[in-house]
């Protein structure tokens, strides 16, 4: 099995790294990609909370609390799943949002993005690390 | 070794997130605290945003997702043809999850499991776009097809959904079966599953025709012909369109097409390109205009009216694909895009009816008097679909009949624009019946809700305004079909 990383593609930016370590691509997340990792969360957090709000009708719709609202009459105003669903928003958010920025980085040092920013750095360190 | 994986990010990212929405849903859809939520909607909305996370990393990490080819090339290839298909794919998922959200509440649907079963055989049809080999195709098929025939019986306490969950269980096994046999026989034949090895062995191979390999070859066709409704393998589409949930419909007539149609191919085209099964192909896109236009004409229900039109149009698709030409595939890939956006805009009105018991193209009587705008968009979808210029239906069809003729298949495009005639008969007709009609049963149509509406109104603009500028998809899709040719 061939694992080399040689994409089909040539870069087209300068080669920082032709297959940075996981820790080398999460050190390089610059302020862009910190953004673009907490706005994806943040929108999935806010659609998780904003879709949680069960409108009180549609509780209507499950046959298993119908009997219920029969039985006892002070079933009162469901709680609706704002939290849970927030959390599971978020969760798909912060793998989504993490995947995006890894992907940015690591593209940048394997040079198929635009890397001014690490070429000068790497610049000054001599490429030596 | 992490770095090999950035190739299959989207695709890593849609299972994933879409068994956190499975774990979410069992958990709390059983949770007595919370009073047993129905979680359609917000099972549906998080879909959403998965989908949409998953075009955003196939879309932004295009050129990245092209490393370790030498890694997945032994399956999977990534290429322009493959992130054309794969966004068009992603794009009709995410028009469909938001079709669904308001009809399920309406039909007291608490299913969210339709909603989990929508991005899972997605992630399946994205390897299947990109797959390179004849085990990845087949490892794609299955997870596709087993997610469709339990999404087609999904709607448990409807008779219809269940026969039409049963009859796609029984009916997809066999050109399931079939489809692996091929792709066994030409293993046998030539020891390759790997495309690249079969387009040195089988292109120009004109021997084919008395070996095991034209066996192998014409059974892998057969599957994938089944699988995408071309005649002679269409008889199950009008019943199984008619009897699963509309939102399903709506996805089974559109992804299913996108995801098969590339497969097609880069097995036909890339892997064994020859004369060999090109005649085969030009029957079935034949016969399938002609079935879809006069089988459509004795339709009196709205959904297997647009079930045989799906099958038509799939003859039309198959047009370009059959010539075999980068013009072909080029139209091949305007035809499905178009395909695509009007079906959305097509099920999406349906859907917004049936929540009224719109059942019957006779039902349709009354709505350009209670709601024009409806009829109106209807109409116009209607028009496209019959190719009227200067819709984005007429540019389809006109681009798909053009490349026939550049191919030398002088009888073909005749017979497609003969078929296109008949088959404005009954989309006219659907035009007469709400615009002209006395209504016989006066039904009052509820407002759309704002998903549908938007979607609609997306949906209905590109197909009005498309002949005004249709360069850029031109040009996209020109630089399409000539990566799939190297």
């Amino acid at each position: 099995m061939n694992t080399d990383i040689t994409a089909s593609e040539k870069p087209q930016y300068p080669v920082i790294d032709r297959n940075p370590p996981f820790t080398a691509v999460v050190g390089n997340f610059n302020t862009l990609d910190y953004l673009r990792f907490s706005s994806i969360t943040g929108v999935s957090v806010v659609v998780g909370y904003l879709s949680g709000i069960i409108p009180l009708h549609l509780h209507y719709l499950s046959h298993r609390v119908w009997i219920f609202n029969f039985i006892n009459i002070d079933a009162g105003i469901k709680p609706g799943l704002k939290g849970p669903s927030m959390v599971t928003g978020g969760l798909i958010g912060l793998m989504g949002g993490f995947m995006y920025a890894y992907q940015n980085s690591a593209g940048r040092l394997m040079g198929f993005f635009p890397n001014e920013g690490e070429v000068a750095r790497y610049q000054k360190r001599g490429f030596s690390s | 070794m992490f770095n090999l994986f950035l190739a299959v990010f989207p695709e890593i990212f849609i299972i994933n997130a879409t068994f956190i929405l499975l774990i979410h849903g069992v958990v709390f859809s059983t949770s007595k605290k919370y009073d047993y939520p129905p979680l359609v909607s917000n099972v549906g909305w998080l879909g959403l945003l998965s989908v949409l996370i998953t075009l955003l990393l196939l879309a932004a990490g295009a050129p990245l997702l092209t490393i370790a080819h030498l890694f997945w090339n032994t399956l999977f290839t990534r290429d322009n043809f493959t992130y054309f298909c794969q966004i068009l794919l992603l794009l009709s998922t995410a028009g469909t999850i938001s079709m669904c959200f308001d009809s399920f509440e309406q039909e007291r649907f608490d299913a969210f499991e339709s909603i989990v079963l929508i991005p899972l055989p997605t992630r399946s049809m994205l390897f299947m776009i990109s797959a390179h080999d004849s085990i990845a195709m087949y490892l794609a098929i299955e997870p596709q097809s087993l997610c469709f025939y339990v999404i087609a019986a999904s709607k448990r306490k409807s008779e219809f959904s269940t026969e039409a969950g049963s009859k796609y269980l029984i009916l997809g096994a066999f050109p399931s079966g079939i489809l692996l046999f091929g792709c066994s026989m030409i293993y046998g034949s030539t020891g390759a599953t790997h495309f690249d090895q079969l387009a040195k062995i089988l292109t120009g191979y004109e021997g084919a025709r008395s070996s095991g390999i034209f066996m192998g070859i014409l059974s892998i066709a057969v599957g994938s012909l089944f699988k995408i409704t071309a005649v002679p393998f269409h008889m199950w589409a009008p019943d199984i369109y008619e009897g699963s949930p509309t939102p399903v419909t709506a996805f089974l007539s559109i992804a299913p097409k996108i995801s098969i149609s590339a497969n097609i191919s880069r097995v036909f085209i890339y892997g064994s390109y020859g004369a060999t099964l090109q005649q085969i192909f030009f029957f079935c896109s034949i016969a399938s205009m002609i079935l879809g236009a006069l089988a459509a004409m004795a339709q009196t229900k709205v959904k297997r009216l647009l079930a045989h039109s799906s099958i038509g149009h799939v003859g039309y698709i198959r047009t370009g694909f059959s010539c075999g030409t980068i013009e072909g595939i080029q139209s091949l890939l305007i035809g499905i895009f178009i395909y695509a956006l009007m079906t959305i805009d097509a099920f999406a009105i349906v859907l917004a009816l049936r929540q009224t018991r719109v059942k019957y193209i006779a039902d349709l009587g009354a709505l350009a008097k209670t709601n024009p705008i409806s009829a109106i968009t209807f109409s116009i979808t209607m028009f496209s679909y019959a190719g009227i210029p200067p819709l984005a239906g007429f540019c389809s069809k006109f681009y798909l009949f053009f490349a026939a003729l550049g191919c030398g298949a002088y009888f073909l495009a005749p017979v497609g624009v003969v078929t296109s005639v008949i088959g404005r008969f009954y989309y006219i007709r659907l035009a007469k019946r709400m615009f002209f009609d006395t209504p016989r049963t006066w039904i009052l149509y509820e407002p759309m809700d704002r998903n549908k509406s938007l979607l609609l109104a997306m949906t209905s603009s590109f197909i009005t305004s498309f002949f005004l500028y249709p360069s850029p998809l031109f040009s996209v899709t020109h630089q399409m079909a000539l990566s799939s040719y190297l």
